[in-house]
């Protein structure tokens, strides 16, 4: 059997190119999205500040709800700090040799030209953490006094400052002069490094008894010990390239955001590749009829033409599979770049490449093309072999029962779901609009021969005027199964795109639509670093001033039990004072936002909770927070779910600074006088929306990931349509044989192409056009989804483009050979 | 052991249902005696193509029994009716008989192969000897006139020792000088190796080559002609109507 699969395949070459490209790709792309997805467990950056730290102790990041599996965890936004009292204890294990906290702040340089230096990050550390990296003196010496840091050799540089001389730096106040005691040199220049005496370095980091992270330093191998020692202290203990994500913010939101976007981009490829590959080889084995029948009609069982069919497919997706693998290392790599090109990314990001994805995508695509072939020979390979005997390739029966229930049931589904974003808001109101348009297309795939059956018998009696039109008109008519093959992933790739990218544009801008509305301060004060606290408190003693507040924009992690399963989400948070008078307008339902104070909470009504009531979750930094309610408010889309007073806000960030200061009347005059001692600071009249999520980067992410599995369908689809149309050969040869001109038929294939490309453009318009309509009535109570119409236009066009060249082509090519040969071919 | 190596009794086939339906078969009742060369003729519409795929087990009678040997394939379920055609019925189609990737030699072994047996040697190097394929095994079909492709089609039906051959117009897509080899090949497989050879054609001079002829016309058998001619059968085919 397995001869004569192997046979078929080299003999059938050009009829297995299309499924070897289906699953080549799709390997490609599963096992990109694999190396992305490790890079995100262990690929990093080069370390700078504890390249000579064996070991480092952070905080763990990993925030996991009690009760969840174990998906059920978030990476927290910020950093936490831990307690300086575990140094002691690592001091204790045999093989340590030294141990070495370190504390870090912001501390911004102010350049000579009184304009602060934040070309890159810069951090205040305690000096004895210099020799983590190390950096070693190269002028001077160490700050011993209060008043004296030492700056890493670039960033001297760039204030133009040296040993001995003055300068200003701003850690979370005005600016503050030291004395340049030394200059050091460290390695890297990812960040900027200013040092501080110990004494000085703690009473800035505000903690006393809480560092960043400790450093060890060890002979041989105690990683595990001090994992094992410190197992229930809730910290990270990172060795390798690990370290940089302790290291570097950028490094350790990347890696979490890998991981987590591979994982869906890579659920998203798998279905995708499952549904391309399937339908590939339906047609591949659609086209083979006959030879089935014949096989039937010398003895073969039904069981036999399925085993062949699945040894074929076997060979041939072994061939792809392995060399689809391959190709992932450089599409993986593709993929980064263009992640680092948007900003995801660190460009110096590092991808770890080990054979574990290339594996797993192999047998991912070799399951795919089982299950593809397991489906695709069902019908086939009950064949009756009378059909061998007949002259005419008829279409196959109808569709099976199953099957349209299926659709038709999914179609309902999608239908319903497309409401929820007229009750649910936020983030999961837009992913639920995509989830329905998802169900809905999948839907219409399964019903598709169905709904273009019936879409053809509407709109051919338009096109059979000419010639060319009547004979196109009867092909799509009497083989409505196979136009539907060409529109259904058209179609797909449509609806796809177009729910896609409306949704997150829709969701933006009503986002940005409430923020503007619910923003009714005077006056904005935002710096590229933050604002120090100390700001707001100045502000409100400003003549004229009525209220002033801290806008602290920062993100909670909340978990909810549905069902058996906890779901973790992070979202956007805000941090306000309680004086913040009409500064804000939040839509208060109920309770007094003069309630705020540290400790309490305002949340949303899409929580459902009253005034009194416990809100569960969890700080930015990861810390577990139990906070009495004392408002609730309507205006989720410009502050999240949940308003912390600001001081508890800053607590748990890094960086313990406002995001802006909102003030209530005043004049700007007053206000520039005050921020004219901080360096950076600027004065304006509107504040931009809160990222809602990191929701930006989602979308960008969102539009790559769409691209590519764009670009997936799109070489599906063209292979669909050139094989469908190269298999008609002999249908052109007879046809221009009994009188039919090349370029009538050629016309005929034009008005084919237009009725798949405009019936597909028709349905996947109609399939994005209701999710995402109510999803703009609820969330901007517009029907009209907001976004630049040009890449909607786009889309259509690209699919148009696709479709006429693909069947314009293979019919130019189809029509090369004379006729009175065609005719003679055997199928 | 029966006489007869086919027989059908009271075979009836209805196409459709309800007002759209049409009797292609009434009750045909024949037996086809083994170690002969029968032809059956008839006009267009005359049911013979029918008869063919219900004698060879490839449809199944609306009502009736056909027995090949003493069995009775209606009774059979789908997979061991496949066994039975494979094992015990040779066919030959009009044309596009062969699968175009396997080599000469691969498209006779196929039904051995798909039985999971392996070809006997001297059997099989008989019989390709007897269609003249000698030396052309490795070829392709694509590399092969019209009538050596036949040939081939009769050699891989004769491939599993058959108790029938039945053959569907096996000269319908050929030129008479290949035609007339084919049809000396089928005559001499029953005279000469006691097959039994049963075959649809609406040409005269290929029916003429059987020891007889039945004639159908209407879905019902509308007489036999024993050592025929093509003369004699062309005559009766007037009678019968147009053909």
């Amino acid at each position: 059997m397995l001869t004569l699969a192997w046979q078929t395949v080299k003999a059938r070459t050009s009829g297995f190119i299309g499924a070897f490209v289906a699953i080549l790709c799709g390997t490609a792309l599963v096992a990109a999205c694999g190396i992305l997805m490790e890079s995100g467990f262990r690929g990093g950056v080069p370390t700078q500040r504890y390249a000579a730290a064996d070991v480092v102790v952070t905080g763990d990041r990993t925030v996991r709800p009690p009760g969840g599996d174990v998906l059920a965890f978030e990476h927290a936004a910020e950093q936490p700090a831990i307690p300086a009292a575990l140094a002691t204890r690592i001091a204790a294990v045999p093989g340590v040799k030294g141990v070495v906290p370190e504390r870090t702040f912001p501390a911004v340089v102010v350049g000579p030209d009184g304009q602060a230096v934040v070309d890159k990050p810069s951090f205040g550390h305690n000096w004895e953490s210099a020799v983590l990296a190390p950096f070693t003196l190269t002028q001077g010496r160490a700050p011993a006094a209060d008043d004296e840091v030492v700056l890493d050799s670039g960033l001297a540089a760039r204030a133009g400052t040296q040993v001995g001389g003055e300068v200003k730096v701003m850690t979370r106040s005005a600016p503050v002069s030291y004395r340049v005691s030394g200059v050091a040199e460290g390695r890297g220049d990812r960040q900027a490094s200013v040092f501080f005496s110990s004494a000085k370095a703690s009473e800035l980091a505000g903690r006393p008894d809480q560092v960043s992270a400790i450093g060890v330093l060890t002979t041989g191998d105690v990683t595990d010990r001090i994992e094992d020692m410190l197992a229930d202290d809730h910290v990270t203990v990172s060795t390798g390239a690990d370290r940089s994500a302790a290291e570097f913010d950028d490094v350790s939101q990347t890696k979490a955001i890998l991981a987590l976007i591979a994982g869906s981009f890579g659920g998203y490829a798998v279905l995708v590749a499952i549904f391309v590959v399937a339908s590939t080889l339906a047609l591949t084995v659609e086209q083979r009829r006959r030879e089935f029948a014949l096989l039937r009609a010398v003895g073969a069982t039904p069981r036999q033409i399925r085993t062949m069919i699945g040894l074929e497919t076997l060979v041939v997706s072994l061939a792809a599979g392995v060399l689809g693998s391959l190709l992932s290392i450089a599409v993986s790599h593709g993929l980064r770049s263009a992640f680092a090109a948007i900003g995801v990314v660190p460009h110096d990001f590092a991808l770890s490449i080990s054979p574990i994805p290339l594996l797993a995508a192999l047998l991912i695509g070799l399951a795919a093309a089982r299950v593809a072939a397991w489906s695709a020979a069902r019908r086939p390979s009950s064949i009756k072999p009378v059909e061998a005997l007949g002259e005419a390739a008829i279409q196959r029966r109808d569709l099976g029962r199953v099957r349209l229930t299926i659709g038709w049931v999914l179609l309902a589904i999608g239908a319903a779901a497309t409401t929820l974003p007229l009750f649910l808001r936020g983030q999961l109101g837009a992913a639920m609009s995509v989830m329905a348009a998802l169900v809905l297309i999948i839907g219409l795939t399964l019903v598709g021969p169905r709904i273009v059956g019936g879409a053809v018998r509407l709109i051919v009696p338009m096109f059979s005027g000419s010639v060319s039109g009547y004979l196109a008109a009867a092909n799509v008519t009497k083989n409505s199964r196979r136009l539907a093959a060409a529109v259904t992933p058209l179609m797909l790739a449509i609806g796809f795109a177009v729910v896609n990218f409306y949704s997150q544009t829709t969701f933006t801008a009503a986002v940005h639509q409430e923020t503007v509305k619910s923003i009714t301060a005077d006056h904005v004060i935002t710096g590229p670093a933050g604002v120090p606290a100390e700001v707001a408190e100045a502000a409100r003693t400003l003549p004229g001033v009525t209220a002033a507040t801290s806008l602290v924009r920062t993100q909670v992690i909340t978990a909810s039990k549905t069902g058996d399963s906890v779901d973790v989400n992070r979202g956007p948070a805000n941090g306000l004072d309680a004086r913040a008078g009409n500064t804000v307008d939040l839509g208060i339902t109920s309770g007094r936002l003069e309630d705020l104070t540290a400790g309490t909470v305002a949340v949303s009504d899409a929580l459902g909770k009253k005034v009194g009531d416990t809100a569960e979750f969890w700080f930015a930094d990861g810390q577990p927070a139990r906070l009495r309610v004392v408002a609730t408010y309507e205006h989720d889309l410009a502050f999240g779910d949940h308003v912390l007073s600001a001081a508890d806000a800053r607590a748990h960030t890094t960086a313990g600074t406002d995001s802006a200061v909102l003030v209530e009347a005043g004049t700007t005059a007053a206000l520039q006088n005050l921020i004219s001692r901080y360096p950076g600071l600027t004065v304006t009249e509107r504040i931009t929306a809160q990222d809602q999520g990191d929701q930006r980067t989602q979308f960008l992410l969102n539009l790559v990931a769409v691209g590519v599995i764009l670009g997936y369908v799109a070489i599906s689809v063209s292979n669909t349509l050139v094989m469908s149309t190269a298999a008609r050969r002999r249908e052109f040869a007879l046809l221009r044989l009994v009188g039919t001109g090349r370029r009538q038929v050629v016309r005929m294939m034009r008005v084919e192409a237009l009725i798949t490309v405009g019936l597909a453009a028709a349905l996947g318009t109609t399939v994005a056009a209701l999710p995402l309509t109510l999803l703009a009535i609820g969330f901007t109570g517009t029907p009209l989804p907001t976004g630049p119409i040009w890449v909607y236009l786009g889309v259509l066009a690209g699919a148009a483009l696709l479709g006429v060249v693909s069947i314009a082509v293979s019919t130019r090519l189809s029509l090369r050979a004379k006729p009175v040969d065609t005719i003679g071919i055997r199928e | 052991m029966r006489a007869d190596a086919l027989s059908l009794q009271a075979v009836r086939k209805v196409y459709g249902t309800g007002g759209g339906a049409v009797t292609a078969l009434h009750e045909v009742t024949v037996g086809i005696r083994r170690g002969t060369f029968t032809a059956v003729m008839g006009p267009s519409g005359s049911g013979k193509s029918t008869f063919l795929h219900c004698a060879s087990g490839m449809d199944r009678p609306t009502s009736g029994r056909v027995l090949l040997g003493d069995t009775d394939l209606g009774a059979l379920k789908e997979a061991k009716l496949t066994e039975v055609r494979r094992d015990r019925i040779g066919f030959v189609f009009q044309a596009y008989n062969l699968l175009p990737s396997l080599t000469v030699l691969q498209n006779i072994t196929l039904p051995l192969r798909l039985a999971g047996r392996r070809a006997d040697q001297g059997w099989l190097r008989e019989i390709v000897s007897r269609v003249g394929l000698d030396g052309r095994l490795d070829h392709h079909p694509a590399e092969l006139s019209g009538g050596q492709q036949q040939r081939v089609a009769i050699a891989r039906a004769l491939v599993a020792r058959p108790e029938v051959v039945l053959a569907d117009e096996p000269t319908g897509a050929l030129d008479s000088r290949p035609a007339h080899q084919v049809l000396t090949l089928l005559r001499s497989i029953v005279d000469e190796m006691g097959q039994t050879v049963l075959m649809v054609t609406h040409d005269p001079v290929a029916a003429s080559a059987a020891h007889s002829v039945l004639f159908l016309a209407d879905g019902r058998l509308a007489g036999e002609l024993v050592s025929p001619t093509p003369e004699k059968v062309a005559e009766r085919m007037t009678r019968l109507g147009e053909w």
